[in-house]
C-alpha cells in the first residue's frame, strides 16, 4: 500500500491529486521522511518547469488594486488547520512542526490581557488530548515583533521620553524595526505590570536563541500561552480564559516526560506561572484539574502538548 | 535579526525583465536569494517589499496561471488571489525548507488548478479537449523562435523524457489535469499514469539539477 502511495509523489508535486488523495498522501508523507523529501524535491522541480514559460506582464492596473487590497488584509498568524492548504507541511513534518506568525496586534493584545476570547471548539478536548493541531508554535523573532507592535501604544510615550533624554534623537518605527529585540525588552521593562521575577524571565527568554511560543488549548475552554527555552530551562505560562473552578479544586501545570513533574498551580483564571525546569526534547506540557493544594501526580488531564 | 535583509547592491529588476539565468543553464542564485529575502520582509508585513516581489515575479506567475487557466480575465483574477495568498502566507515561508521560487510557484499553480477544475469541469471531461491542449503545448514549445536560456533548459530536460512521461507531465502541470484525467486522456491505466508522472519528474529533477 505504501508503495502505491510512494508512486503518487509526482502527482502530488504537480497538484494532480484530488482532495481526498492529497490528504491521504500528506498523512503518509508526514510519516515517511524519505518520501517527503522526494515529494518536496519534485515540487521544486515543478517550479523549475514554470521557468520555461515565456513571462508575460499582467496589466498594470492589477498591481494598484492588489496593493490596496493587501494593505487591508491581515497576514496569517497560526499553523494552517486546513488540510487542503497544507501543501508544504508534509515535508515540513519531517523536521519539526513549527510555523506561523504572531497574532495580529489585536489578537496579541487580547491574549496578553484578557485571555482567549473564542473558546476552543467542541472537539478541542480530543485535539488537546492527542497533542492536536490547535496548538501553534511561533518562532521567537516573530513573537518579538508582535510584542513590540502590540505593546507599542502603551509604551510609546515612555520610549520617546527615554530616547529624547538620552539624546539619541527621535524615535521612529523604522529604527524600532531594525532593533526590535532591544525595543521589545525596553517595552516590557517599562511596563508597570509584572513582578521583577517575571521581567527577568521574559528578558532571559527574549535573549535566548531557542525560545519558542506555543498556545495550548484546554479541553474545558481557555488556553495556555507558553513561552519557553530549553537552553535556559525557563518557561513562562499565561493562562487565558480558563473557566473558574470550585474552591476545592485548582489547575496544575506539569512538565511530562515519562513522569509528570509539578510545574506550579494556577488558581486564578488568567494567572502567570513560571517554571525553571529541564525540558527534554520529548517533553510535553500538561494541565490538569486537581484538589485544592495540588497533587503529586496529575488526576484529570485537560490539556497536553509537545514542547 | 535573523530575517533582516542584507543591504542590496543590485539595482531592482524591472517588471518586464524575466527571471532568467544570466549565463549558462543554472538558475541565478543571487536572484533566487533576493526573492527569498523579499519574501521574508513581506512576512514581516512590509508592503514595499511586497511591491518589489510583485514586480519581480508577477510576469512569471501570470504566465504560469494563464497557461493553466487559459482565459485572460479569469487568469487576472486568479493572479490577484495568488498574490493575496502570498501576502497572507509569507510569514510561514522558511527558506530552509525550499526555494522562494518553488514556494510562490506552488501557490500559483495550486490556485490555477483549483480554478480550472471548478470552473471548467464540464469542458474538461471531454478527452478530446485534453489532446488538443497537448498539441498546443507541443506547438508552443517548438515555435518559440528565439528561446530564452531558461526555456531552452526546460525544453532540453523535457526531451530526456519518454513520450508518455512527457505527455503525462505536460497535461498535469501545464493544463492542470488530475492524474485520473491524465490516464483517461492518454488511455492508460491509472497506476501507469502515476508511475509515469513520478518517474518523469525524477528524470526532470536530475536533469534540471534540483537538489532537495
Amino acid at each position: 500500500m505504501n508503495e502505491q502511495k510512494r508512486d503518487m509523489t509526482g502527482a502530488w508535486a504537480l497538484n494532480a491529486l484530488d482532495a481526498d488523495e492529497r490528504a491521504l498522501i500528506e498523512d503518509f508523507l508526514a510519516q515517511d521522511p524519505d518520501a517527503a523529501s522526494e515529494a518536496h524535491s519534485l515540487e521544486e522541480t515543478a517550479g523549475e518547469l514554470a521557468r520555461g514559460l515565456e513571462p508575460e506582464a499582467p496589466r498594470p492596473e492589477l498591481k494598484s488594486s492588489l496593493m490596496a487590497r493587501i494593505s487591508q488584509t491581515p497576514q496569517l498568524s497560526t499553523v494552517d488547520q486546513d488540510s487542503s492548504e497544507e501543501d508544504r507541511s508534509a515535508p515540513r513534518a519531517a523536521t519539526h512542526r513549527r510555523a506561523g506568525v504572531p497574532p495580529t496586534d489585536a489578537e496579541t493584545e487580547t491574549a496578553a490581557t484578557s485571555g482567549s476570547t473564542t473558546g476552543p471548539e467542541s472537539d478541542a478536548g480530543s485535539d488537546a488530548a492527542d497533542g492536536g493541531h490547535d496548538a501553534t508554535v511561533i518562532p521567537l523573532d516573530r513573537y518579538r515583533s508582535s510584542v513590540r507592535r502590540s505593546r507599542w501604544l502603551s509604551v510609546a510615550a515612555a520610549a520617546l521620553m527615554v530616547t529624547s533624554v538620552a539624546g539619541v534623537g527621535l524615535w521612529s518605527s523604522e529604527r524600532a524595526a531594525r532593533d526590535d529585540a532591544r525595543a521589545t525588552i525596553e517595552a516590557l521593562e517599562s511596563q508597570q505590570a509584572g513582578s521583577d521575577e517575571e521581567q527577568e524571565m521574559i528578558s532571559a527568554l527574549m535573549a535566548a536563541d531557542d525560545t519558542s511560543q506555543l498556545t495550548v488549548p484546554s479541553a474545558h475552554g481557555g488556553d495556555l500561552h507558553v513561552m519557553y527555552s530549553r537552553d535556559q530551562q525557563a518557561m513562562i505560562v499565561q493562562a487565558a480564559g480558563l473557566p473558574e473552578l470550585p474552591s476545592d479544586s485548582t489547575y496544575q501545570l506539569w512538565i511530562v516526560d515519562g513522569t509528570a513533574k509539578d510545574a506550579g498551580l494556577i488558581s486564578e483564571p488568567d494567572q502567570i506561572v513560571m517554571a525553571r525546569e529541564e525540558m527534554s526534547p520529548t517533553a510535553q506540557i500538561g494541565l490538569s484539574i486537581e484538589p485544592a493544594g495540588g497533587s503529586e501526580e496529575p488526576t484529570d488531564v485537560i490539556a497536553i502538548q509537545e514542547l | 535579526m535573523a530575517h533582516d535583509p542584507p543591504p542590496s547592491h543590485d539595482p531592482p529588476r524591472s517588471a518586464a525583465q524575466p527571471l532568467t539565468a544570466p549565463r549558462g543553464g543554472v538558475p541565478d542564485d543571487s536572484a533566487a536569494s533576493a526573492i527569498a529575502e523579499l519574501l521574508h520582509r513581506v512576512g514581516e508585513g512590509q508592503e514595499d517589499a511586497f511591491s518589489d516581489l510583485y514586480d519581480r515575479t508577477s510576469s512569471l506567475l501570470f504566465a504560469l496561471v494563464k497557461r493553466v487557466v487559459r482565459d485572460v480575465s479569469i487568469s487576472e483574477e486568479v493572479l490577484q488571489e495568488v498574490f493575496v495568498e502570498i501576502w497572507k502566507q509569507a510569514p510561514r515561508f522558511d527558506a530552509r525548507r525550499g526555494s522562494a521560487h518553488g514556494w510562490i510557484c506552488t501557490i500559483a499553480h495550486r490556485r490555477a488548478v483549483d480554478t480550472v477544475r471548478s470552473v471548467d469541469a464540464s469542458r474538461r471531461r471531454d478527452s478530446a479537449e485534453g489532446l488538443r491542449a497537448l498539441d498546443e503545448n507541443v506547438v508552443d514549445v517548438q515555435e518559440e523562435g528565439i528561446m530564452r536560456v531558461e526555456s531552452q533548459r526546460v525544453a532540453t530536460a523535457m526531451r530526456s523524457l519518454t513520450p508518455l512521461q512527457s505527455d503525462a507531465i505536460r497535461l498535469a502541470y501545464f493544463s492542470g489535469y488530475s492524474h485520473s484525467e491524465v490516464a483517461k486522456i492518454l488511455d492508460i491505466p491509472l497506476g501507469t499514469a502515476k508511475t509515469r508522472i513520478r518517474d518523469g519528474m525524477i528524470v526532470l529533477r536530475d536533469s534540471l539539477g534540483v537538489t532537495s
